[in-house]
């Protein structure tokens, strides 16, 4: 009797499995149809540009790398490419120091107003990006709220002009605006840390600092990534606050491509200097993903 | 049901009868020229702002002509909208003013091809260096002054790949035709944005920029035209312009019409408008520009004929080396331009 009960407890739930994965498949064929037409068709059309070249005014479809040795032969395009990943890096870095501590007291510390600390994290995101970039050319220029503190203060004598069209503007900016994206998965992913665990470690005499290295840092790591590689790729393609904050050869990557589809009239040469981009961000996606950043931690 | 969607769709896509798109110089769309036409005709004008020549060629490219009807197109933009297939031919019976232009103007080489005009040409004037009267006291005289160290860390300088021609009147010796550069003089030309980057503050993209950089007391001399030395004097400050004495580049300004515009007849009417004595004599009070309506400048002044270049038009004009059409600009001078001040 329990056998036959088993026996047909098991062709139903077979069944049912079979009927869930052509579900999945069902329920995927929509997003992924999706994904298919408006993202990878496009950006297929956009890469197959680098193998044509322009020739005034039109584009030439005859197959050619002329594209990518101009890339490796211009010192131009390389220069930018590595100020671009050096700057993104900075980026990534500083916004880890600086989202880290705050999405752990958000997550660990605080018991009362936590939903209002956190809108007040994403509350700038409900302004435009733009309307951030812009109040930061004004907090920072020689006669903005800064520099007239540091002078009424008398810290310094004149008013610093490193402070604005420099590549500090553009990293306190860059920070300012992309810290959220940090601090969101990172809460996420503490806030879902165990506190039992903490506890334990601490019974078993383990010290703040090593509780941190060897149990919170590496159980908050897919959120630590996935933070990272949002600010690091939002740095990659950005153009927009190196154009208002930038000085002279400030300039980054995002740019020239958007100056080689439009002003420049040279698409070619544009899908070209996209390709080290992806290639790169593909890179951290990968590392990432080997890291643990893709997986579900309990 | 479907009658009704595509109703909604072609009411949201399609532009109205009454409204003129323009790609503009920034003030050319001034409300003192603007709103007398806007009444007399019940149009809207709605005027796009850019940069560069090299943005209104992108933008016109872009939607191929359709979403602009007219664009200001400086005398090395219009042959690059001509090759493209841009450009409309102008019907020069429907424009009443046509005859009041100086000679020079009426089918100058960088708006006639193929014996067809394609422009209306309503103002020029040449590169002009600006400073602040409060910080400098000695008058500069030469584009030199912006390559001056003693100003560094407050010069702003226009970021347009045109301009190695300004640059290239600093070489010695000086071309003939600072828009006709050999390899080996472009070489030697790209010495100098790149001597000068390290002094530059900021390389500006809108001329309004530049009133906002002086007027936040970021820079104390910069490069541009008379509109912006106007701009600076309304944001309160005592600016002066200078023509550099190297010799100096200049530009045209022609109203081009799209091959596929909405509303051509419009077009012309404000095209004849702004070259009418209303039109021209209000660019001359907004922007300081010089005109090309015979008639209009002699309506001013002698004083303010001599100010604006207007006492012999031909000698003065000749004077500048006005930008114009060059076949290897995309090739050559954009990324080398790109080099010396983004590298």
């Amino acid at each position: 009797m329990a056998n036959i009960a088993t026996e047909a407890g098991d062709a139903s739930s077979s069944s049912s499995g079979g009927r869930r994965d052509r579900s999945a498949l069902i329920l995927l064929a929509g997003p992924l149809g999706w994904m298919t037409v408006f993202y990878l068709v496009p950006l297929s059309i956009l890469l197959v540009h680098s193998i044509w070249s322009v020739e005034y005014p039109e584009i030439d479809h005859t197959p050619t790398l002329a594209n990518f040795r101009t890339f490796f032969t211009t010192s131009l395009y390389p220069t930018i490419l590595l100020r671009t990943v050096t700057m993104a890096a900075l980026v990534t870095a500083g916004a880890m120091v600086l989202g880290y501590p705050l999405a752990y007291f958000l997550a660990k510390r605080v018991r009362r107003h936590r939903e209002l600390l956190l809108m007040l994290v994403v509350f700038p995101l409900w302004s435009s990006y733009l309307v951030r970039v812009f109040a930061w050319k004004s907090l920072l220029g020689t006669s903005g709220i800064l520099n007239t503190f540091l002078v009424w203060s008398g810290i310094v004598q004149e008013p610093l002009t490193v402070l604005l069209y420099s590549k500090w503007a553009m990293y306190i900016t860059f920070l300012h605006v992309w810290l959220p994206f940090m601090i969101l998965p990172l809460y996420t992913v503490l806030d879902r840390l165990p506190g039992t665990l903490l506890e334990a470690s601490a019974d078993l005499g383990a010290q703040g600092w090593r509780t941190f290295v060897r149990i919170v840092l590496p159980l908050s790591l897919p959120g630590l990534l996935a933070g990272s590689l949002s600010v690091f790729s939002l740095t990659m393609g950005d153009y927009i606050t190196p154009t208002l904050l930038g000085g002279p050869g400030d300039q980054l990557i995002g740019k020239i491509v958007a100056d080689q589809f439009g002003v420049a009239n040279n698409w070619p040469l544009g899908a070209t200097l996209i390709i080290p981009v992806l290639i790169i961000i593909s890179l951290a996606l990968f590392v990432s993903s080997l890291a643990g950043a893709m997986e579900r931690r309990a | 049901m479907v009658k009704r969607f595509e109703y909604v769709l072609h009411a949201t896509t399609e532009r109205h009868a009454d409204e003129l798109k323009l790609i503009i110089w920034e003030g050319y769309a001034d409300d003192t020229y603007r709103k007398p036409f806007e009444e007399a005709n019940q149009v809207t004008v709605s005027p796009t702002e850019a940069g560069t020549g090299d943005e209104m060629f992108a933008l016109m490219r872009e939607s191929d002509g359709k979403n602009y009807d007219m664009v200001s197109a400086s005398s090395d933009l219009p042959r690059r909208l001509y090759d493209a297939g841009l450009l409309a031919e102008i019907d020069t019976t429907k424009l009443s003013n046509y005859n009041k232009l100086y000679d020079q103007f009426k089918t100058p080489d960088y708006i006639t091809f193929d014996d067809k005009l394609y422009g209306v040409n309503c103002a020029w004037g040449p590169t002009i260096v600006l400073y602040n009267t409060e910080e400098i006291t000695t008058e500069p005289t030469a584009w030199n002054a912006l390559l001056d160290e003693q100003y560094t860390g407050k010069i702003a300088t226009w970021n347009y790949p045109i301009q190695i021609a300004q640059y290239a009147l600093l070489l010695d010796p000086k071309p003939a035709n600072p828009y006709e550069l050999t390899d080996e003089q472009l070489a030697q030309v790209k010495d100098i944005p790149v001597r000068q980057r390290p002094l530059v503050r900021k390389y500006w993209d809108l001329g309004g920029e530049v009133a906002e950089l002086f007027k936040n007391k970021v820079i104390v001399i910069a490069d541009g035209w008379s509109w912006i030395t106007l701009q600076t004097r309304a944001a309160k400050l005592d600016v002066q312009e200078v023509v550099p004495s190297e010799g100096v580049t200049g530009w045209s300004d022609s109203w081009c019409i799209s091959k596929n515009a909405q509303n051509y007849d419009l077009a012309l009417k404000w095209a004849d408008w702004m070259i009418g004595d209303e039109g021209q004599i209000g660019i001359t009070e907004v922007m300081n520009y010089s005109i090309t309506n015979k008639d209009a400048a002699a309506t001013l002044t002698p004083e303010r004929q001599q100010e604006l270049r207007l006492t012999d038009v031909e000698a003065e004009y000749a004077k500048i080396h006005m930008w114009r059409f060059i076949p290897a600009y995309d090739e050559k001078w954009v990324p080398l331009w790109n080099e010396a001040t983004q590298g």
